[in-house]
């Protein structure tokens, strides 16, 4: 069990009502902690450790009970901030080295670690340097050394390709996405940035105005339509889907130029293709219609908000 | 006559260092993506097509005419910056017509068009709250609101979905595509590549002050002929449908990446597409998947700027892939 | 043998209890302290002040030997005890200032603005630690500039008695600064830190501090002098310093008034940065 909320509740000054009746069982493995603005995520991943105390509710996390053992915690978990954060003065050696001490690693171990941590999120070249003289993309990445220095179990990690380039966003997944891997941690991925929850994450976890409106599994999230395929023809969509609806399919033609096909009881796609090459049309993309997580999340919000 | 943004052998430096170097490109109606690394000229192309610099050589035209110092022509531009502006102190409602008043309109029509702009995007019911009070994408919504007020016919938007949650970027992306549709010419400038490919099929690459590659997405992935044209099939018996395959002349390799599937590489898509389904068919192996793993905006753009092995051309300096125009890049293959 | 993974690696060396971490916040500050010119030369050049006072201190001793040969000559000098007062007070005021404006002003405020909480906080730091590690660099710096050259002195004055019972008293100095040095190091230290909470510009806390410091003790003591009001200089907080000094070894206080005028402003002082501090510190945003 990675961590366990029991209708936990956080009342800010007696009125800001932030999380309500928040109940959560997560088992280990990577989660993206979704929502929109305001929707109690930075709430609950601070009570989560420990740094503000729940009004009412039990949380537990990698074993440990929140709000009384939360230096224990704290040492099990590494943090990545969305916003600039940095000692002044440090370069990224002595910064991550900091940090490792300040988990409890002896100076010499932390050091070491130091530079271990660096050289494998690339900033090998630039370590003597003054933090604040790095560009967006390495603040970036120290930001993601100082979290591992301590070799966390659990990675809390806040929007971590802001500001990146294509380059840059790409080998920032591909490193987190590694960690679980070689190092058998789990992650809490916070982002709005839904295509680099579904690159990292397995499950997620979905707030609403400090309730839990899903968490589970995101392919359970996306569901799958049985049945149903999106097709892209190279060529004129609208005339296969004008042949499909002949041979007792439904078809769609979608905005961007794909077409939803519903097919009949019993069918398979081998109708698709073959009326296509009767037609010499060539298909170009064939794939049961999934949501994409951007859509689940805007039906289960407005699922939500009519509820 | 249609809007157009057109530049012709544009240079910009800044004393010694290069901003953009002999730009030529041309851009109409619709939504137009604007990408490249960091450092390859973004911002100042886009200072420069707000008149906010003047082209150190080569001849910018926005709407038929020059936009250095042409009060007039900015009043068709809209344009919403990356970075917040600071009118923490007013409501949404108040920034946004005070933006109409300074771009000329009177008070009362400035007010009814904030009204307008502020519907369009979903902030009527917090127009009376401070800016300072807003989220982040609502902050990004109040922008976008102020560009639209003077309805201007060219549109420039960078990194316009920063900090909104997925419900914001939905609305958002919806109002550029309608605007496109309008028959705007809409620059959307931003990092995240598949926000780009959300809006539109249309890019400029820019790579190292120059445009390295322009037009529709998918066309300009045909064009790069160092990395052929990858089909994923995913079926019942892969390695039964790769035998069948092996034989034809329009495969170069077939790759089994273990998940029940095949990954076909060609030379020939149009040969191949309509190639394998016919040989699943004839053999009775079902289709369950078929896609093109790497026919998108990631893909082009990792092949476009990644810097080539010592048997290649280098890519900077290359000359341009014009997609749609038949004139093809050094080093193609026959 | 074979190829090794030269990747992340797991942790499994040891790992040292909470309770001391304390210790790694002061040593870093104090490194960075050091690491600064600034702070480096103040620190040694607020070392010649001592030989200065010392060689004062050793011709006065030597005159008043000679003096006391000469009882007919009507000079009467001070006890060169005094100089201690006087370097700790007159001279090293200014190069603890100094200290505690480079290192305590900016303590918080700089890791506002970097965002260095969400550093700390994101660990095993507890707050308290968190704030002792921010004030007692400063504090260590000024014992530094203040006790040790005072205590210095302390002791030469004590070796330079001429009898046993001359040294056990001249002993006062050197109880005097022991107990005098750390009032200091917490009067220099604590309120800056406090001032360093409020806000994420240096520059514009170390003014505050700067002018809090000497305008009210150009304030104090000229309405003090000035409109004859000695009460007025309670509120320089130099002059309140100065003053429990001087009760503390047993001199005659710059202005008439009860000993716990100046003591009661001092703990005040020091109690409300505290307070402050706590107070701060508890609102503290980890994550937005």
């Amino acid at each position: 069990m990675l961590f366990e909320l029991h209708d936990v509740n956080k009342i800010y000054a007696g009125r800001v009502h932030a999380l309500r009746d928040v109940t959560l069982s997560v088992d280990e493995g990577s989660i993206g902690l979704l929502g929109p603005n305001g929707a109690g995520k930075s709430t609950l991943l601070k009570i989560m450790l420990g740094l503000l105390p729940a009004t009412s509710g039990a949380v537990q996390v990698l074993g440990f009970d929140a709000a009384s053992r939360s230096l224990d915690l704290r040492q099990k978990v590494g943090y990545m901030p969305e916003q600039e954060c940095y000692v002044a003065g440090l370069d990224a050696v002595e910064m991550c080295a900091y940090a490792g001490q300040l988990c409890g690693l002896p100076a010499k171990d932390a050091r070491e670690r130091a530079h271990a941590v660096l050289a494998f999120v690339g900033l090998e070249d630039k370590r003597y340097m003054k933090v604040q003289t790095y560009s967006t993309g390495q603040k970036q990445r120290v930001k993601l050394a100082q979290a591992l220095v301590h070799d966390p179990e659990l990675l809390l990690l806040d929007e971590p390709t802001n500001g990146l380039d294509p380059r840059g966003r790409d080998e920032m997944l591909t490193l987190i996405t590694q960690l679980p891997e070689r190092r058998g941690c789990s992650i809490i991925l916070s982002s709005h940035l839904l295509p680099d929850v579904e690159a990292v994450c397995q499950s997620a976890i979905l707030l609403n105005e400090g309730q839990v409106v899903f968490s589970g599994a995101i392919s359970e999230m996306r569901g799958e339509q049985r049945d149903t395929y999106e097709v892209r023809v190279k060529e004129d969509g609208a005339r296969l889907a004008g042949i499909l609806e002949q041979e007792g399919c439904r078809a769609d033609v979608q905005h961007n130029g794909a077409l939803w096909v519903h097919l009949p009881a019993g069918g398979d796609t081998d109708v698709i293709f073959r009326k296509a090459l009767e037609a010499e049309l060539q298909v170009r993309h064939l794939t049961p219609l999934k949501q994409t997580l951007e859509s689940a999340f805007v039906r289960l919000l407005q699922g939500q908000g009519e509820a | 006559m249609k809007p157009r943004v057109t530049a012709e052998k544009v240079s910009k430096w800044y004393g010694k260092v290069v901003g953009i170097n002999d730009f030529s490109v041309e851009i109409g109606p619709g939504v137009t993506g604007l990408l490249g690394p960091n450092g390859a000229g973004k911002s100042t192309f886009i200072k420069l097509l707000v008149g906010a610099l003047r082209p150190s050589k080569g001849k910018l035209e926005v709407l038929g005419e020059t936009v250095w110092g042409n009060r007039q022509l900015l009043g068709r531009i809209g344009y919403c910056p990356e970075h917040d502006g600071i009118y923490e102190d007013l409501t949404g409602r108040e920034f946004v017509s005070a933006m109409a008043r300074l771009g000329g309109l009177g008070r009362d029509e400035a007010q009814q068009r904030a009204d307008e702009a502020l519907e369009r995007l979903g902030l009527t019911k917090a127009r009376d709250r401070l800016l300072g009070e807003y989220s982040k994408g609502m902050r990004q919504r109040a922008k976008l609101a102020q560009t639209l007020i003077h309805d201007p016919e060219l549109l420039l938007f960078d990194e316009p979905l920063t900090g909104c949650d997925p419900l914001a970027r939905v609305q958002i992306t919806d109002l550029i595509q309608a605007l496109g549709r309008e028959g705007k010419m809409v620059i959307v400038s931003s990092h995240i590549l598949h926000e780009i490919e959300s809006m539109t099929s249309e890019i400029v690459l820019l790579y190292k002050g120059q445009v390295l590659a322009e037009g529709n997405i998918y066309r300009i992935r045909e064009m790069i002929d160092e990395h052929p044209h990858q089909i994923r099939v995913e079926c019942d018996e892969p390695r039964a449908l790769g035998q069948k395959l092996v034989t034809s002349e329009d495969i170069r390799a077939i790759e089994f990446p273990g998940d029940g599937a095949l990954v076909v590489e060609t030379h020939d898509p149009d040969g191949c597409y309509p190639l394998i389904p016919r040989v699943a068919l004839e053999a009775g192996i079902k289709i369950h998947a078929l896609t093109s793993p790497d026919n998108n905006l990631q893909a082009v753009f990792e092949y476009l700027t990644q810097e080539r092995g010592p048997e290649g051309v280098a890519r900077a300096g290359r000359s341009e892939i014009h997609a749609g125009n038949a004139k093809a890049p050094q080093g193609a293959r026959a | 043998m074979g190829i090794r993974d030269l990747g992340y690696k797991p942790y499994e060396g040891e790992l040292l209890p909470h309770r001391n971490r304390y210790r790694v916040l002061i040593s870093r500050a104090m490194s960075l302290a050091w690491a600064s010119g600034l702070v480096k030369t103040t620190i040694i050049l607020g070392m010649f002040p001592a030989v200065i006072c010392g060689v004062v201190m050793f011709f006065k001793f030597k005159t008043i030997q000679i003096l006391a040969q000469n009882p007919n000559v009507p000079i009467r000098l001070d006890d060169p005890g005094s100089l201690v007062f006087t370097c700790i007070f007159w001279c090293q005021i200014w190069f603890a200032f100094v200290i505690s404006l480079l290192v305590a002003a900016p303590a918080i405020s700089e890791d506002v603005r970097t965002g260095a909480f969400q550093f700390y906080f994101a660990r095993p730091v507890s707050k308290n630690h968190y704030l002792l590690g921010k004030v007692a660099p400063t504090a260590l710096l000024v014992l530094i500039v203040s006790l040790g050259p005072a205590l210095l002195l302390a002791v030469l004055r004590v070796g330079l008695s001429q009898s046993g019972g001359e040294a056990w008293r001249n002993l006062t100095w050197v109880l005097g600064t022991l107990a005098y040095g750390p009032v200091y190091a917490l009067v220099l230290a604590l309120p800056a830190v406090a001032l360093s909470s409020l806000g994420r510009r240096s520059g514009s806390i170390q003014g505050v501090w700067a002018a809090g410091f000497f305008i009210t003790w150009l304030l104090g003591e000229g309405i003090a002098a000035g409109a004859d009001l000695p009460y007025a200089a309670l509120i320089s907080i130099p002059t309140n310093l100065r003053m429990v000094g001087q009760l503390i070894y047993g001199m005659t206080p710059a202005y008439d008034m009860p000993w716990y005028l100046p003591a009661g402003v001092l703990v005040a002082l020091v109690a409300g940065s505290a307070l402050l501090l706590l107070r701060r510190l508890e609102r503290v945003e980890v994550f937005s």
